[in-house]
């Protein structure tokens, strides 16, 4: 009946636990996957995009500001004349421009023929003549000049900002020096995660502001890439043993190249977290339909055992029900036969009654006769007990089903039966826990446990202690009814057969051997169960399971 | 003397019984301790038998057997209803069913008794019937008890 017993559950679980993973585990990879890829190369662009967008503003920062200082000193070598300058106005003019910022470092004003004329600021130049300078060449040419970065007098890396102010015949130049430390500071403001640097080289490619990592002030960068270009340029460079995005762009003036670089694994490591947040998910998810997986297999076998089991209980009440329906029509067709010869027999020990009360005999023939006679008479009522029986048994008189309270049927049947049990010297107890109603027969619940505790009491008469309790309880649902006695108990041997028709431990003449099999019978069509269990020399119990009255039933001919 | 049954008073003319069943023991001997009790008793072996019985001469009540060779109990009733009508039928059998109870009452037999019937308690089924005056389904000792 079953699908191969405990085997064949585990590999159908089994089965049932990879089919569930394949179904659901397969598309969870693809699509992880899938997003993978597509992670990867957005993620790609999206630091490139970030990079070049960043730089842009960051360029159009700077030159703001270069363009912004030299508007500055341009304003300020107009605003003045050379007198007014030398004759003290410079210091004011550097304490203007200084603000709260250092920006500048120095100011100076230079002659027409390279000589200082004049200098505010921290180092002693006063004196030094600039006209071999590429710087005075540059600005006594174009009339404004922003220098690269050089060490000069100072013997510090600087660059100027100097403007060529045309004053009668002659001119004069006012130069301010830009602070570096400030200018790199300004430059690096744009930094991106743990490595990412900007800084500005030369055409020469030399270091104009200071970096963290890259290298020193004027220094050779060693970028390879110095062609001017325009807009913004990314690419890939590996130095040393790293990777390095390098994004590039050149400012207007001076030409100078501004490069905002960071390590490759810095840049992706959003990405990289990314990536690990989505496997842990993954393999969360894995886990997940793993259990799921182990879940449902599990109940969908538990359910199909369980339908299996409730199958197999079906086949063995249809098997029962079949005997007892074979074996219940061969009883009628029995009893049938047997009433004839039994009615001639009672009818003849009648008559021989009726002629021995007139015949001239003895008196004493005459009682022997109608003595005889009278027991003939008992015999027959013991055969009509039998044959009564049989068909009772066969044809299970049709009373129609009601709601019923099992407990009111148990405890008058008990009342009545407590009288019987008295004469025997048995106590009959009961103990009744509430029930719900039922759909029965009033009369089959009556035959059965008339039956049964009938049976119970004949068990334990005689004996000084005999006892005999109905009990009653619910049990998940089921209605459970325990007679139990503490009679010598059924032999193992003779349990199986206690329900079959003529099976009687009796003495012969005390039973007809169908009073269990009627229970047995009554009960399967109420569409319970009736179980016994012994043990020799402690008692049996007789426990009939029942199904409560399904909700909303509506007992059909409940009144008569 | 010890005058264990019932005797019918005799009256101006004894009840007429008419016994109809297949098995010649039961039946003569059923005769013998009726006639005992007063009662008038022919009896018949089949259907027809019954039939021939009383259409040569009437009977107040007739007790039918259901299983017989032949034409069977419930047949020869319905015949009989035409040929006598009036006349109460008793069914006595041994192969009694609830069925075959119900549709011999409902076919308006007087009784149905199952075999064995202690013969006196047959005896007052049989007055009973002759003293419901003879309406058949009328005097029912079940159904208007």
């Amino acid at each position: 009946m079953s699908a191969g017993g405990a085997n064949g559950y585990r590999t159908m679980f089994r089965t049932l636990v990879v089919r569930i993973l394949a179904v659901s585990v397969l598309p969870l990879l693809v699509i992880a996957s899938a997003n993978f890829v597509l992670f990867l190369s957005l993620n790609r662009s999206v630091v490139i995009d970030g990079h070049s967008s960043l730089l842009r503003y960051h360029r159009e920062s700077i030159e703001a500001f270069l363009a912004s200082l030299t508007a500055e000193v341009a304003t300020l070598a107009h605003q003045y004349t050379l007198a007014e300058l030398e004759g003290g106005d410079l210091e004011r003019v550097f304490e203007v421009i200084q603000r709260e910022a250092s920006v500048y470092t120095d100011v100076g004003i230079i002659g027409s023929d390279g000589e200082h004329l004049k200098y505010v600021g921290p180092y002693n130049l006063a004196g030094r003549n600039y006209r071999s300078t590429e710087w005075f060449a540059q600005v006594v040419e174009k009339g404004v000049y922003v220098s690269d970065v050089f060490m000069g007098f100072r013997g510090v890396p600087h660059f100027v900002i100097a403007v060529k102010r045309q004053e009668g015949d002659g001119f004069w130049i006012l130069r301010a020096t830009v602070n570096t430390d400030y200018f790199s500071k300004l430059v690096d403001a744009a930094r991106l995660g743990r490595t990412g640097e900007t800084f500005i080289v030369n055409r020469q490619g030399l270091y104009q502001t200071r970096t963290h990592f890259a290298g020193n002030l004027l220094e050779p960068s060693g970028y390879p890439d110095l062609e001017p270009h325009d807009g913004i340029r990314v690419r890939r460079l590996e130095v040393g043993s790293k990777g390095y995005f390098y994004t590039t762009t050149w400012l207007a003036a001076p030409r100078w190249l501004l490069i905002s670089r960071q390590e490759v694994s810095d840049a992706y490591s959003p990405l990289r977290r990314a990536i690990v947040v989505g496997i842990l998910m993954s393999a969360a998810g894995v886990v997940g339909a793993g259990i799921l997986a182990v879940v449902v297999a599990r109940s969908q076998v538990r359910r199909i055992k369980r339908a299996d089991r409730e199958k197999e209980a079906l086949t063995a009440r249809l098997v029962a029900t079949g005997k007892t329906a074979a074996v219940g029509e061969m009883s009628a067709g029995l009893a049938h036969e047997i009433n004839n010869p039994l009615a001639t027999i009672d009818t003849l020990q009648t008559w021989i009654r009726d002629l021995a009360g007139t015949a001239p005999i003895a008196e004493d023939d005459r009682a022997e006769i109608l003595d005889s006679a009278g027991k003939i008479g008992e015999q027959v009522e013991r055969c009509k007990a039998i044959t009564q029986g049989l068909l009772k048994f066969a044809r299970r008189v049709e009373t129609r089903p009601a709601e019923v309270q099992l407990n009111e049927v148990l405890r008058e049947l008990a009342t009545i039966l407590r009288a019987r049990a008295r004469v025997e010297g048995v106590e009959l107890v009961t103990e009744l826990a509430p029930l719900p109603a039922m759909l029965a027969s009033t009369t089959h619940l009556q035959q059965v446990f008339v039956n049964l505790v009938n049976n119970a009491v004949d068990a334990v008469a005689g004996k000084p202690d005999g006892r005999v309790e109905i009990r009653s309880r619910l049990d998940g649902g089921t209605i459970r009814v325990d007679v139990v006695d503490n009679g010598a108990g059924i032999p193992p041997e003779n349990l199986s057969s206690i329900f079959l028709p003529f099976f009687t431990t009796k003495p012969v003449g005390q039973g007809t051997g169908l009073g269990l099999a009627i229970c047995h019978g009554l009960v399967q069509e109420l569409g319970g169960a009736i179980e016994v269990s012994s043990t020799v020399g402690e008692g049996t119990t007789f426990t009939v399971t029942l199904p409560p009255a399904p909700a909303g039933a509506q007992p059909q001919g409940g009144t008569p | 003397m010890s005058e264990r049954h019932r005797r019918v008073d005799p009256g101006p003319t004894p009840p007429r019984v008419l016994l109809v069943d297949d098995e010649a023991l039961f039946r003569e001997t059923l005769a013998k301790v009726l006639r005992a009790r007063g009662l008038e008793v022919r009896t018949a072996g089949s259907g027809a038998g019954a039939f021939d019985a009383i259409e040569a001469e009437p009977a107040d009540v007739v007790v039918l057997d259901l299983k017989m060779p032949g034409l069977d109990g419930l047949a020869t009733m319905h015949r009989l209803r035409e040929i006598a009508p009036g006349v109460p039928v008793i069914i006595l059998t041994g192969h009694g069913t609830v069925d075959a109870g119900l549709t011999a009452l409902d076919d308006l037999a007087f009784d149905f008794l199952l075999k064995p019937v202690p013969p006196d308690r047959l005896l007052e089924v049989i007055l009973a019937a002759i003293a419901a005056g003879r309406t058949p389904g009328s005097g029912r000792t079940k159904g208007d008890r």
